[in-house]
């Protein structure tokens, strides 16, 4: 699916964009700075062993 | 003066109406009884009417998204509320990008023009890594986790509040919560909030990158004040 944007909603009318628009979204949307996200691996945590619960 | 009633009143008859007919000095059944047929000009069901308090969400409007669309705008938002709220459910977009809300002065011919805003998050995941925090952004503010791509069978939900936003002395604050739920199902909570410091009259809902809004709906409502 093309993420190219072609359309608006406008209090619920489904509008076409004008060329203008389109540019002036796409202008925005690289502008933006998003969140920072840390990669930040996290410990394996130890996970109890199921056998040992289930026979009894 | 003396009445008389029919002789067989018929099963469940809950009463009958009679007219004084003042030139015969007689009483006679009326027959074309007047008839209660609205309250304050409301007919049909005549129930209470349900008037909100203090406090109460008005739902002001309601837009279904079906179909790809770059934005979702809300228009004429005046200062008949002091706090308005958008709620948000099921949002997903055409690739992995946050939600943000973009602000018109002018109802929405032109989106943040000479409009200052500025946003602060925090988000964090169900697997604890990778959480984000941020900050900054002149050209609208952020709103939402990743929204994921329309092939994710779960959506962002939400909120945001924003306020004040007629008002020429206060600055327009707004916060909100969402979460959304990736395809590897890590569920990514975030806190969002920000300002923005000029009068405005209509708000948009727009991916802060390069991606269409497939699926998703969007309510604006009002806090009765």
């Amino acid at each position: 699916m093309s993420d190219e944007p072609t359309h608006k909603m406008v209090d619920g009318e489904l509008i076409e964009l004008t060329p203008a628009e389109i540019a002036e979204i796409k202008r925005m949307q690289a502008e933006f700075v998003p969140p920072v996200v840390e990669q930040t691996p996290q410990p394996k945590q130890e996970q109890p062993d199921a056998r040992s619960r289930t026979r009894r | 003066m003396s009445l008389s009633f029919p002789a067989s009143p018929t099963d469940g008859q809950l009463y009958q109406s009679w007219i004084f007919n003042a030139a015969k000095g007689v009483w006679a059944p009326n027959l074309a009884a007047q008839m209660v047929t609205s309250i304050n000009g409301q007919k049909g069901d005549l129930g209470p009417t349900v008037v909100p308090g203090y406090g109460q969400l008005v739902r002001l409007s309601n837009q279904v998204v079906s179909s790809p669309v770059a934005f979702v705008a809300f228009t004429g938002i005046t200062g008949a509320y002091d706090e308005y709220e958008i709620r948000f459910h099921s949002v997903r977009g055409g690739g992995d990008q946050n939600l943000m809300l973009g602000y018109s002065a002018d109802n929405g011919a032109t989106w943040n023009a000479g409009l200052t805003c500025t946003h602060a998050s925090t988000i964090g995941a169900s697997n604890g890594t990778p959480t984000g925090t941020g900050s900054g952004g002149a050209v609208g503010v952020l709103i939402s986790p990743p929204i994921y791509n329309n092939s994710n069978v779960f959506g962002a939900h939400g909120f945001t509040r924003f306020s004040n936003p007629a008002s020429s002395v206060f600055s327009k604050t707004f916060f909100g919560l969402a979460t959304s739920i990736s395809l590897g199902n890590i569920q990514y909570s975030g806190a969002f909030g920000g300002q923005v410091a000029a009068i405005f009259n209509a708000v948009r809902v727009i991916c802060s990158g390069a991606s269409n809004i497939t699926d998703g709906n969007f309510s604006l409502y009002g806090v009765v004040k």
